[in-house]
C-alpha cells in the first residue's frame, strides 16, 4: 500500500489518487486530523482512516508518495504560540521524521528529499551548467553595483505571507528604490517569447507553454486569480532534453516541474520545484501527464514491493 | 520601498470566476498553482 501524506486542499492529490485502486493507497490529510488515528511504536507503526474505516501499518506499507503535507489555513500565533499551532508542529514533527525513515528504508516513491536540498541560491548556481541564467543577486545592507542599469524584477525565495491576506509575486521594480534594510532576491528581467514549464518524471519530460504577453511580464500566477490561461503542450528540442536530464542528474532529483523563459528559442532557466504542483497542467489527463506520474510510482512502488519480499 | 509594499493582496480571490468555474473551485486552483513551496524538501 502507498501512504500519501498530504492536506485536504490539494487537488494534484485529488487528481492523481484517481489512477489508484482505492485499496492500494492511503491519503493522510495532516489539516484533518480529527479523520484520522495513528501510533507509532517500537514495533511499528499503524495510521487509520476513521471515516474510510482503512489503515496502514508496516507490513502494508510499501511505499510514501510525498504531495502536500501543509496547513492552507494561516493561523495567528500569538508571542507566546498557541496550542493550536503546538498541535501543527508537533504533528509535522512527526510525519516529517517518518518521511525521513521512510527514504532511508528505501521506500520513498519519486519525490524525494535530496541531501541538504536543493534552494533557489543552489539551483541558479547549478543551472549555469545547463541553461541561459539572466544576472541575479541576493543582497541586503548595500545595492549591487550591477542592478544600477537594465530592468529587473524582484522575486522570493519563499512563500511566506507578508501579512493582511498579502503573498509576494514576482514584479518589476528598480532596485535603487528598494529599502536596503530588507533582504532582496532580484534577477535581470527577460524580455522572452513564451513561458514554458517542464515536468520531469523520472527520465520523461512533458513541457507545456503559455505566451509571455499573457502576463503582462510579469508572475504568471497573478492571471490564475482570474481566469486560468490556457497552458498547451510543447515540445523541446534534444539539446533541450539533455540539458533537463543533465540538471536533474546533477542535483539528483527524479521528480520536479521546471520554469524557464524561452528567448531568441533558448531556454532561459528560473526555479525548479522539487515538490511542485503540476495536475493543473492536464488536470483531465487528456495528455497523460497525469498517468505519466502514476506511473512512475506504480513502477517504483512495484520495485519496492519486489525488494521487501526478498528480505 | 518594502517587501510590504511590494506585495499584492490576494483576498477577494473566492470572488472571482466565469461562470464555469465556481467560485470555491477556483479558489482551489489559483492556490494549486501557486503553492509550489517545496515541502519537506528545502
Amino acid at each position: 500500500m502507498i501512504f500519501i501524506p498530504t492536506c485536504s486542499r490539494d487537488t494534484t492529490t485529488d487528481i492523481v489518487a484517481k489512477e489508484f485502486d482505492e485499496n492500494d493507497i492511503l491519503r493522510f490529510n495532516i489539516d484533518k486530523p480529527e479523520d484520522f488515528a495513528w501510533d507509532f511504536h517500537r514495533d511499528g507503526f499503524r495510521i487509520a482512516d476513521k471515516a474510510l474505516r482503512r489503515e496502514i501499518t508496516e507490513k502494508s506499507l510499501t511505499s510514501l508518495y510525498l504531495r502536500k503535507p501543509m496547513y492552507f489555513d494561516a493561523i495567528d500565533i500569538p508571542k507566546y504560540g498557541s496550542t493550536e499551532n503546538w498541535v501543527r508542529e508537533e504533528t509535522t514533527e512527526l510525519f516529517m521524521d517518518f518521511f525521513r525513515e521512510c527514504q532511508h528504508r528505501g521506500l520513498v516513491a519519486l519525490v524525494c528529499c535530496k541531501s541538504g536540498g536543493y534552494g533557489k541560491l543552489r539551483q541558479l548556481l547549478a543551472a549555469q551548467k545547463y541553461f541561459h541564467v539572466a544576472p541575479w543577486h541576493f543582497f541586503h545592507g548595500e545595492l549591487p553595483g550591477e542592478s544600477k542599469s537594465g530592468r529587473w524584477v524582484v522575486k522570493s525565495m519563499t512563500q511566506t505571507p507578508i501579512g493582511k491576506g498579502k503573498v509576494f509575486f514576482t514584479r518589476e521594480a528598480d532596485p535603487a528604490t528598494l529599502d536596503l534594510s530588507y533582504p532582496w532576491f532580484v534577477q535581470e528581467r527577460i524580455d522572452g517569447e513564451e513561458e514554458v514549464t517542464v515536468v520531469y518524471v523520472d527520465g520523461a519530460t512533458y513541457a507545456a507553454s503559455a505566451p509571455r504577453d499573457s502576463f503582462n511580464g510579469e508572475d504568471s500566477r497573478k492571471s490564475l486569480m482570474g481566469k486560468p490561461a490556457p497552458w498547451p503542450r510543447c515540445a523541446l528540442s534534444p539539446d533541450e532534453e539533455r540539458a533537463i536530464k543533465g540538471f536533474m542528474d546533477e542535483t539528483g532529483y527524479r521528480f520536479g516541474r521546471f520554469d524557464f523563459i524561452r528567448k531568441g528559442g533558448e531556454l532561459w532557466f528560473l526555479e525548479l520545484n522539487p515538490n511542485g504542483q503540476w495536475a493543473w497542467l492536464d488536470e483531465n489527463n487528456e495528455h497523460d501527464l497525469v498517468s505519466m506520474v502514476a506511473n512512475a510510482i506504480k513502477r517504483e512502488d512495484a520495485a519496492h514491493r519486489a525488494h521487501l519480499l526478498r528480505h | 520601498m518594502t517587501p510590504n509594499d511590494m506585495a499584492t493582496s490576494i483576498s477577494g480571490i473566492v470572488q472571482t470566476g466565469d461562470g464555469n468555474i465556481t467560485a470555491s473551485t477556483n479558489f482551489t486552483y489559483t492556490f494549486e498553482r501557486m503553492d509550489d513551496s517545496n515541502t519537506w524538501d528545502r
